[in-house]
């Protein structure tokens, strides 16, 4: 239930101070342990080493609480959960839709990374609703499409850096160029499909493989920023997540 | 177990889209496989591992083959319907998705499911939602060649297979009971004879 306040601070910075955090000690605690681990090896890693380990777990689990109780605090502040079933075609029009768009572009990327094999890359809600506002202002939206709303919306994401950071597991099932066009593709195709909250996360999965399975097309019209391409490339697989 | 190849669209997911439809989305594709697969490595007496990345790539290949083949004339959607399973055959078997994990303990070697197991229970999806989809769309029954049994069509088959994808289709089409034409198989617009019509076109004009 939405608390009624005076005023309602913005929590989103917070919880993004907080993730960001918790992301840079996450990575930080892998490099730290692989350099440990390839260093010295299993069990006769050195004390200090130890003691750094245990560090760097007690800091991750600190981030993880401050990163749960701010999303708590958002959610009673707002009242607003992250909306995984609503289209593209359905938001056309409706207002305002920025902050649970933005909560749920975030939560959706962040699925598609890690499903891919790349969640060491950091996705920013903050860049996602400041994308979100630039997309709803576009000259024609009203008259456009699921494919255009959803390419438009995929260009102010690219153009925000939604998906930031340098580092691609190598373990990632696409090149590192592709990570961020095929991640972005493939949350523009689920919000065009219609689907149940049973199925939400079955039909994310399902977008991130085909949109895995094309990366080379995808990666090229974002590349070539071939906003008709992209367009056709989404219009042509929405009917097969 | 029996010669006859067994398949029933109880082994299918539930869906509220018609399996025309239902097809051709990954999410619906990849559950149906798992459930054929799964049941057919029961019947078999082996497991079977899926490769679902493999998977995906062939499910887009089908796509685009379906895509590239789609007939313009009305009268000619039944039989692409009918056409377009030996084309998801060919794609299986260019680059099977699935392998046994041991050797069939139920299936005889001179039985196809034993013989080639992974092709076999390919076979039996191909088959299963071809036959649900026409029952479903034009309350039609598919018959097997009982040619599908002699392990003789599976040499051959597995031979020629691994020449030239494209013989998977003629196979395909000709255990439906249709002389494949095995110059190119898997083109829609050189098939040879006789195959479905749209309940329209068999009707005469009025």
């Amino acid at each position: 239930m939405a608390m009624n306040l005076p005023f309602q601070p913005d929590p989103l910075p917070l919880r993004e101070g907080l993730r960001r955090l918790r992301h840079v000690v996450r990575r930080g605690g892998e490099t730290a342990r692989e350099v440990a681990g390839g260093a010295m090896g299993g069990r006769e890693m050195c004390i200090a080493s130890r003691l750094a380990t245990a560090v760097i777990a007690e800091m991750e689990r600190i981030a993880e609480e401050f990163d749960r109780m701010a999303s708590r605090a958002a959610r009673q502040a707002f009242g607003h959960e992250e909306d995984l079933t609503t289209t593209l075609d359905e938001l056309h029009g409706n207002a305002p839709i920025g902050p649970s768009l933005a909560s749920t572009l975030y939560t959706a990327l962040t699925l598609v990374l890690k499903h891919i094999g790349s969640d060491t890359l950091f996705v920013s809600e903050l860049a996602a609703r400041e994308a979100v506002k630039r997309w709803q202002v576009l000259p024609g939206r009203r008259r456009a499409s699921g494919g255009q709303l959803a390419a438009g919306l995929a260009m102010q994401l690219v153009d925000r850096q939604v998906i930031r950071g340098a580092h691609v597991d190598p373990r990632c099932v696409v090149s590192a160029p592709s990570v961020r066009p095929v991640a972005i593709f493939a949350v523009m195709l689920w919000l065009l499909v219609a689907r149940s909250p049973e199925e939400s996360e079955a039909a994310l999965i399902s977008a991130a493989d085909i949109a895995a399975a094309i990366a080379e097309r995808v990666a090229l019209v974002f590349a070539e920023r071939d906003e008709t391409g992209l367009i056709a490339l989404l219009e042509k697989y929405r009917n097969n997540v | 177990m029996s010669d006859e190849p067994v398949f029933s669209r109880a082994d299918l997911p539930p869906t509220n889209e018609p399996l025309r439809i239902a097809a051709r989305r990954l999410r619906w594709f990849r559950a149906a496989f798992a459930r054929v697969v799964g049941r057919v490595g029961e019947e078999l007496g082996c497991a079977f591992e899926i490769d679902d990345s493999k998977l995906t790539q062939i499910f887009i290949r089908w796509l685009e083959a379906l895509d590239r083949q789609r007939p313009v004339p009305k009268e000619e959607r039944a039989a692409f319907l009918e056409f377009a399973s030996s084309l998801a055959f060919r794609e299986l078997i260019s680059n099977l998705p699935i392998r046994t994990r041991g050797n069939p303990v139920r299936a005889k070697r001179e039985m196809p499911g034993g013989f080639w197991p992974e092709a076999y229970a390919c076979m039996i999806f191909c088959l299963t939602v071809h036959s649900a989809t026409l029952e479903q769309e034009y309350h039609v029954a598919t018959t097997i060649d009982p040619q599908i049994a002699d392990l003789r069509s599976w040499w051959s088959f597995r031979e020629n297979a691994q020449e030239d994808h494209a013989f998977s289709a003629g196979f395909f089409q000709k255990l439906l009971g249709h002389e494949p034409n095995w110059f190119v198989p898997e083109q829609f617009r050189y098939r040879i004879g006789r195959w479905l019509l749209e309940p329209a076109a068999d009707s005469p004009p009025t």
